[in-house]
């Protein structure tokens, strides 16, 4: 278990895949991308191992233990000592002080215990919520990638953001 | 096989793991990759059969019309969702290494990935002091999208690294101008040579 102020960051267990399911159903779930939508409950369920046998995806929950969402680190890089972070909050708890926090607590992971030195993150136009919680945790924009993802029958902008570990050590 | 004037692209085989073995260990080549050192050929071996399985990915190589293979050249990340990719090329033999096999190459490949996969962008990444990459890249109508701060590490340093893509729609005004003319006329003036 991963301890912030307001959030802990936990492994992804069995028991959480009917709660992520029933969330996967309602919105579009980025961080489930590779299962695709309109996955059906026995597929996640049986395929648990495959789909988050990864060590890096956790829950995020409040001190209450109330799931608040997902995180995630992925694509790292250990030659040029790097990953890719995402998050996402259910809906009611879109909240700068958890969000923050969530990213917080995961980057102090990435950096402070896995000895990496950049962290990249996408957020598409639409996004503002992760946008200005990306902002918010401190991290710097890289540049818009024009058109890169289709969403709702357009194309949307996707937009880079990093953070480096001295930034983040300078801030904390 | 995908014709053009001066190179033809082929879809990569085992039978090119001597070439591609080679290309990875000419280390002046690839400080311009973000690739570890290879040394075995078995590895590398390893490496070619799992690009050659994977399903977001087609490896093309380069070659002359002698049939002398030169280089390499790949879409990869492949997303037909959001229905783009990312284009990779590379000239291995060191005597070829100019802009106009390059340039043919690219240019065959984008037509291929625009024209027959349907592809609303393609990007490419270049680390900031791959200048010639970076003129290819402009060359093609490739517009700089992202600078990617300290993203690869290289020769002991970080170095930046630039993000470009290139729209359909671009890419269709590359082909209405005068260079893109130019361009399609070679690709074109093979076909009709092969009817």
């Amino acid at each position: 278990m991963l301890d912030g102020e307001k959030v802990n960051l936990r492994r992804i267990e069995k028991a959480d895949l009917w709660h992520l399911w029933e969330w996967h159903e309602r919105d579009e779930l980025y961080l489930f991308k590779a299962i695709k939508s309109f996955v059906s409950w026995d597929e996640i369920h049986d395929n648990y191992f495959k789909h988050f046998a990864w060590k890096g995806d956790f829950i995020t929950q409040d001190k209450e233990n109330r799931i608040l969402g997902i995180c995630s680190y992925h694509n790292v890089s250990w030659k040029n000592r790097s990953c890719s972070l995402s998050f996402r909050m259910q809906e009611g708890y879109y909240d700068f002080l958890l969000s923050v926090d969530t990213i917080h607590v995961l980057a102090s992971l990435i950096f402070n215990e896995l000895n990496l030195i950049k962290i990249d993150t996408f957020a598409p136009q639409t996004s503002t919520f992760d946008i200005q919680t990306f902002e918010k945790a401190g991290f710097v924009p890289e540049g818009v990638l024009r058109e890169h993802v289709f969403r709702d029958d357009k194309y949307l902008d996707m937009h880079i953001f990093s953070l480096f570990r001295e930034d983040f050590n300078n801030n904390d | 096989m995908i014709k053009g004037r001066t190179v033809n692209l082929r879809r990569i085989t085992m039978a090119d793991l001597p070439n591609v073995f080679k290309w990875w260990q000419d280390k002046r080549l690839m400080k311009y990759y973000d690739e570890l050192p290879v040394h075995t050929p078995l590895e590398v071996e390893h490496i070619l059969r799992q690009n050659i399985s994977a399903a977001d990915r087609i490896d093309y190589i380069i070659e002359t019309k002698q049939k002398e293979s030169i280089g390499r050249i790949f879409l990869s990340k492949i997303n037909l969702e959001d229905r783009h990719l990312e284009i990779h090329t590379m000239i291995g033999e060191k005597n070829k290494r100019n802009m106009f096999f390059g340039a043919e190459a690219a240019f065959l490949m984008l037509l291929h990935a625009f024209h027959q996969l349907g592809m609303h962008k393609v990007y490419g990444r270049v680390m900031e002091y791959a200048k010639e990459a970076e003129v290819l890249q402009k060359e093609m109508g490739f517009i700089k999208e992202a600078v990617l701060k300290k993203q690869y590490f290289q020769k002991g340093q970080y170095c930046n690294g630039f993000l470009y893509g290139l729209l359909d729609r671009e890419f269709e005004a590359l082909l209405e101008s005068p260079k893109g003319q130019k361009y399609l006329a070679a690709s074109q003036s093979r076909d009709k040579m092969r009817t």
